[in-house]
This record gives C-alpha cells, structure tokens and sequence, in this order.
C-alpha cells in the first residue's frame, strides 16, 4: 500500500532512460520527427511491397513508336490505350524472328512444293502447311490487352485462307480469316485489341495461343513475322514519370534503401573510428589525447567535398576493392560503397570530439572517483561505468549525423557519384533538374523526400537531445 | 609537564611499521598538481597514523589538502596529480608501490571510500542495487543474484527502509540522506578493514548528518574497522573521533587524541581554530577570527607554511619548515616555537 502510493507519487521513476523516453513523448516536434524517420525507414525496408512497379522498368508512351518521356503524376488507364497512344510495352512479349523460323520449321518443314527464286530477305522462314499449324504461347504477367501481329505470305497455286486463331485457356477461339492472292506475297498486319477482335481477352485469361491454320490445300510460305502483344494496365504514377518513363514514386521509395544504407553505413563506420578514438582520448587524457585531437583537426581542416571524391575515385580504382567486391557479388555497387566509406571516414571527428568532452566531463564526476574506490580497473570505468553516459549524447549526434549524410549523399549523386542501376535520390533530383520547366514533378519529388528525411532525422535528434538534457534547451 | 622532545628518527619508522596495532601508516606523503598556472603542491611531508579499529578524523579548511591526502592513501591521483614521494603501509605493505593489479584487490576490499556529494557518487545510470552488488562480484566469486542478496541485506543495515523493493531503485529516487546510506553501504559490501570518509555529512542537513554519523559509528563498532573522518567540522571530529590530525596548506600541524586537542592545543592554528568554535558556556560578543586568507598553494609561503597569519612567528618560521615532533606519547606539533607559546600554559 505504502509502496503504491510512493509510485504514484515519483513521477521519475526509472532509469534515465525511460525518463528521458517520458520527457520525449512531450515534445511534438521530437514525436514527428520520430514517426516521419520511422516512415522513411519503414519505405526503405519495404521498397518492394511499397513501390508498386519495379523501379527498373519503362513506361513508354506506345505510337509512333516508343518514346521515352515524362509523364505527369495521375492515373493511367487502359480506355486510353483504344487510340494507341499510350501502350505498356514489355520486352518479353517481342518474339524475335528467329524464334520463330525455328518453331515453323519444326513443325511444318516442307519445301518441296516451293518455287524456287521466290526467297523474301535474309530471314526468310518457309514452311508450308496442308492443314497444318503454327502455334505460340502468348502469356501475359497481368490482363493481356493487346496484341499486333504482322507478316508476309506467299501462296503457291491456287488463292488460299489462312485463318489466325487464338484460343484462351478454357478452349474458346477468335479466329480471323484472311483470304490471301496467289502467286504473290501478301502483307498482312493485325492489330486486336479486346473490344475488337479480341473476344476470348474478355474472359481474363492470362495465356492465349495463337495459331495459323491454312484450310485450303495449298502451300503457304510465311516470312516476315512479327507479334507484339501489350498488357491491359491502369498504372497510377503517383509522382509521375522520369524522362525515361520510369516510375518516380517506386523509383524514390527504392532510393530511400541506398540513401539510407549509405547513410547508416558510413554512420557505424564514423562511430567505429571515432568512438574508440573519443573514449580513449578522454579517458587518458594527456598525450594520447593530444595526439587523437590533432588527427581530429588534420581531418577536420580537409575540405570535405573534394576528399570526398577524391576518396572515391581511388577506392573505386584500386583493384583490391574490386576484387573482393566481385567476389561479394557487388561489383556494380562499387561507387555508393566508396561513397559510404568516404562518409564514415571523414564523418567521424563530431563523434570523437562530443565522447571526449562528455567523457572529460564524466570522468571528473564522483562517480567515476567511487567507481575507482571500489577497484574497479580502468577498462572496466571506461566501459561500465563511462559509456553508458555517454550514450545519451551518442545517440543524439548520432541521428544528427545520418541527416547530414543523406544530404551529402544526395549531394554526390547530384554530381554523378552514384550507382548506374540503383534508384538514388540525388540522380533523379539530378536527372529531373534538366527538365524542371517542363515537369516539374521530377524534381519536386525528389527534393521534397530529401527534405523530409533530413528534417525527421534532425527533428528527432534535437527531441532526443532535449529529452537526453533539458538544460541544453 | 615533562617535554620528551624528540625527532622520529630511523628507528621509530621501523617500530611503527611492525606495530601490530597499526593499521595504516603514512610517512612523508607529497603529492604535487602539475596544472598550467604551476605546480600545486597540495600535500607536502604529511605523516600519520591510523591503529586498528581506531576513529581518526582529519580536520582542516577547505583546500589544506585533506582529500588529497585521502586519495593518495589509495594511490588514487589522477593527471595532473603525482604522488611525487612517501610511503603509505597498509598492513605493513607499501601501498604506494603496488601494482595496478594489486591495488585494485585493496580499493573497495580493505579500503573504501565515501564521498561528500553522495548523488554525484553514485552512477545514474545504474540502480543502487546494482552498484552495491557491483563492488561485492569485483571482490568476490558470487553470483548475481547472492550479490544481490547481500546488496540488500547492507541497505537493511544501514537503515534504509523497504530494501527489498527499493534495491531497483535509481539514485535519483532516493534522498541526499538515503544515498549517503547507500554509498556507506556500498562502501562496507566487502567487510573493510579501513573506511575513509570525505566530508561524509557536508552535503546533508543538520539531522541527517547526525543519523548518518551514527550509522557509521554503529558499524565501526560492529565490524571493528578503523575510519579515516575527513571534515572541517569540529564538531563532528569531537563527537565522533578519538584521534585527529590538523592540515593547514598541505602538513600536518598537529595530530593529538581528540580530548587533547581540545583541551591542550598546542600549535598556533589550531588554538585559532578552537578560539573560532562559537561557545555557549563563554560569553564572548564577538567571534575571533583568522587574519589573512589561506596559502596559495602554488607558491606557497616558505619554512612553517602558517608564518604569514602567525602572531609567534620569527624568521625562523620564514626559512625551516618545522618537523612534526613528538610532544607527548600521543601528541606531535609542527612548530617551532609551540614551547614559547605555551609556557605560559604548561
């Protein structure tokens, strides 16, 4: 009884921690920053749930041909696709030429009714079918929509039909019957789509088989052949298209990971160098601390920017460090590794000299002077009993610092230091900068994600800090 | 009364170091503060002793030297302090000479330690009970939780209420009188031999000093253990110590039982000190005071560093720093001219 009322009366109970973590939960700023960091982190790690197309592919703009281009934030549906103009283009629906000679002349190789001086191009692929058939899978990863199909024949004899047919999973046909001249080529160029000619796509099926059928006794030579078939789609670009018809939005929840990994990587780098480096200044004080300090200042007067490239350059051409990448599989990741090691190699003089004055301040502390009283050793104070309050303003710098590095990041990548098949925040700021008049979502998205995670993270450092200090308010 | 004058000569060191009843012995301890405006030399040819079970209190102003003097005895100086000489027996080995190692097996065993300002002694981070059975695995092979057992036995003797429960307590949830507790409870965890105390009730009010002193006279008792008193209080030295040594800027003036020294002090400055106590059974209108202010320790006053504010002094006292001679069995004065003064007395 007595002791509950005691809780109820101490306010500030428990370690310093929780306390600090009570004082925290007050500070509006502190919590946002806390759950727009959280948010940033959280699109990090699930870049691959969240970014609703594969940052990699392109969204081209399909007739007259496939251009490349931005395409402002909105929804993109099929009912547009009807007059060509926008088209989801998939490599894996190109069924080269080749592949197909080779699949006709395995099925239906008969040349003996072939006039010879009638051969069409190089790639000429012949065969002839007396009621046979030439068939291909046309499988789509989503609702196939479209389909083109273009080739040429040539009809030995007498006129003949030719019928395209297409046939959906559960045996239900569309078939198309061409009547083709004798004695000449005939250019034949289907284009369905699903509310003309395409019935079976009605029925949502994701594979369809093609086939040719000649009904009539005839020998046709097929030459020329080209299928493309497109996916229905409704794409949403929440944050529009880069010039190259990416994806913006998936492509910056994907540079959320490298911005972060970079920053948190050169972040540990930074603490490994300059935490021992601050503690053992600090704890030893005299030489060994005058010595830390003065690498501390050699570092600190190096301009950072150019070291920084500098650094890069020269990690990303010595051999050693590609060697051993290759061997770790990450070859192609080799600059926003130099980036990262540059970063935490020169990132981590704030850390040491924050540690040593904490620790110069710690260390005069009467509990230090217990501690010794009791025997402790002095590995045994600088870990025990120093760290752990020197955490505190560890933890503050150190959210501090990783804002600083995605900015810097960001920065690098800005100027070309960057990964050539990774999605970062700087490129597509770079890359949208060109084209900042004309679409003005290529850079806006970019620079306001960046704005956002530097300002959560330093948001959180400064709740952190008042929450860790009040007296520092 | 009978003057045997003598100086502490070769033998007497070698007497006193093999006496069985002493417990600690400090010889010709000076420890230097090499700091950027000079030397400090805060504690210069201190000697003493402490018997075994014995209540010894170190008296004397702020910054004469007391806590250093204390912190040498553990070899406990830090940059940019030097132990620069002397020796300190503990149990007749030389403290001072030990090995990191050894004298780690000392600090907190044999001898512990507790400090003016118990909230600032004691680790935030760390609940109480963790400190205090902290120091009991550095010393023993325990468990955890025997340790904390234990740690929880020592709060119930020195009084804190509830232990059980409040051993997961953080020091900022105890009071200035419930931490000093825990610190004179982390202090004995491993049974020591000497306890040094640094101004243990300077930081608490008038009642919680007493209640506090009483705990550590009760335990003295109880365990046998010898208590080095640092304070400036008179007071607490009278009701508490049975010896008491006086520093003034960095010696050792006099050392005396303590109803001697009240009775009979023989040096010029602790006769100022004593004029200075306010009593209630003379009425005096207005308090005596000490002219001049305490010694710069950094050039410090030559021979007798109290010349400069004595009334007796002669240009002796200016050129040879006075040895502390031994004036009667348990009674050693440093000056030169205590005989003069006192004549009138003796």
């Amino acid at each position: 009884m007595l002791r509950k009322k005691y809780k109820k009366a101490e306010e500030l109970s428990g370690s310093q921690l929780a306390i600090a973590f009570r004082r925290f939960r007050k500070n509006k700023a502190g919590l946002l920053g806390l759950i727009l960091s959280t948010g940033v982190i959280l699109m990090a790690l699930l870049a691959d749930v969240l970014a609703p197309y594969d940052p990699a592919t392109y969204f081209l703009i399909h007739y007259p041909g496939y251009v490349p281009s931005y395409q402002p934030p909105g929804v993109k549906e099929g009912a547009q696709l009807f007059d060509y103009t926008n088209y989801v283009f998939n490599p894996s629906f190109e069924f080269p030429l080749s592949e197909w000679s080779n699949d006709w002349q395995i099925i239906n190789l008969n040349t003996s009714g072939i006039p010879s001086g009638i051969e069409h191009g190089s790639h000429a692929a012949r065969g002839s079918s007396q009621g046979g058939e030439l068939t291909q899978d046309i499988t789509a990863y989503k609702d196939l929509f479209f389909i083109e199909l273009s080739f040429e024949a040539y009809v030995v004899g007498e006129p003949a039909t030719l019928s395209v047919i297409f046939t959906n999973e559960d045996g239900k046909e569309d078939q198309i019957d061409l009547t083709l001249s004798e004695n000449r080529w005939n250019s034949v160029v289907l284009a369905l789509q699903d509310d003309y000619g395409l019935s079976v796509r009605k029925e949502k099926q994701e594979s369809i088989k093609m086939s040719l059928r000649v009904n009539t006794g005839s020998d046709v030579i097929v030459d020329n052949f080209n299928l493309k078939a497109g996916e229905y789609f409704k794409n949403v670009h929440y944050m529009g298209t880069n010039y190259k018809s990416e994806d913006l939005f998936s492509r910056l929840v994907h540079g959320a990971r490298v911005s972060l990994l970079v920053s948190f990587g050169a972040i540990f780098i930074s603490l490994f160098i300059g935490l021992p480096l601050g503690l053992v200044a600090g704890y030893y004080r005299g030489k060994v601390d005058e010595i830390v300090m003065r690498i501390t200042d050699v570092f600190l007067t190096l301009p950072f920017y150019f070291v920084m490239i500098l650094v890069i350059v020269v990690i990303q051409n010595t051999r050693w460090v590609d060697n051993l990448l290759i061997e770790m599989g990450l070859s192609t990741q080799v600059i926003l590794i130099a980036v990262m090691i540059g970063l935490g190699i020169f990132g981590w003089m704030g850390i040491t000299r924050l540690v040593r004055a904490t620790i110069f301040q710690i260390r005069e502390s009467d509990y230090v002077e217990a501690a010794r009283c009791i025997g402790a050793s002095n590995r045994r104070i600088m870990i025990v009993h120093i760290f752990p309050n020197v955490l505190a303003p560890l933890i503050v710098v150190v959210t501090l610092g990783l804002s600083a590095n995605i900015l810097v990041e960001a920065g690098l990548a800005f100027l070309g230091f960057t990964t050539e098949d990774l999605s970062s925040w700087g490129r597509e700021l770079s890359n949208g900068f060109d084209y900042a008049t004309v679409a003005w979502w290529s850079v806006f998205f970019p620079a306001i994600l960046i704005i956002i995670a530097v300002m959560s993270f330093n948001l959180l450092g400064d709740g952190l800090r008042d929450a860790f200090d009040p007296r520092l308010r | 009364m009978t003057t045997v004058e003598k100086s502490i000569s070769e033998d007497d060191i070698k007497i006193s170091s093999e006496d069985d009843d002493i417990l600690v012995d400090v010889r010709d301890l000076t420890t230097y503060f090499y700091t950027e405006f000079g030397i400090v030399k805060a504690v210069e040819g201190v000697s003493f002793h402490i018997k075994k079970g014995e209540f010894f209190g170190l008296v004397g102003e702020s910054g004469c030297g007391k806590t250093v003097t204390a912190l040498s005895c553990l070899n406990l100086v830090r940059f940019p302090g030097m132990i620069e000489g002397g020796q300190v027996f503990f149990k007749g080995k030389d403290v001072l000479k030990l090995k990191d190692k050894d004298i780690r097996k000392i600090r907190g065993a044999e001898i512990s330690m507790i400090f003016q300002d118990p909230l600032s002694s004691l680790n935030p981070v760390f609940t109480v009970g963790e400190q205090i059975a902290e120091v009991i695995s550095l010393h023993e092979d325990v468990k955890k939780d025997v340790a904390k057992e234990r740690a929880i036995k020592l709060m119930e003797e020195v009084g804190i209420p509830l232990a059980q429960e409040r051993v997961d307590d953080y020091p900022h949830q105890f009071s200035g009188g419930m931490r000093q507790r825990v610190m004179i409870s982390r202090a004995l965890s491993c049974n020591p031999t000497l306890l040094i105390a640094d101004e243990p009730t300077t930081a608490l009010d008038v009642t919680i000093q007493a209640q506090i002193l009483e705990i550590i006279r009760g335990l003295q008792k109880k365990f046998g253990m010898s208590v080095l008193l640092i304070t400036h209080n008179l007071g607490i030295i009278a009701e508490n110590c049975q010896r008491v040594g006086v520093m003034y800027g960095g010696h050792i003036v006099e050392t005396a039982a303590v109803k001697t020294i009240y009775k009979d002090p023989r040096h010029p400055y602790t006769q100022a000190l004593m004029a200075a106590i306010p009593r209630l059974d003379l009425s005096i209108d207005k308090l005596q005071t000490l002219p001049g202010s305490v010694p710069d320790l950094i050039d410090p006053p030559t021979g007798c560093r109290f010349h400069p504010r004595c009334s007796y002094a002669t240009s002796k006292c200016a050129e040879v720093v006075p040895p502390l001679k031994i004036w009667t069995s348990d009674h050693e004065v440093a000056c030169h001219h205590h005989e003069e003064i006192n004549a009138s007395k003796d």
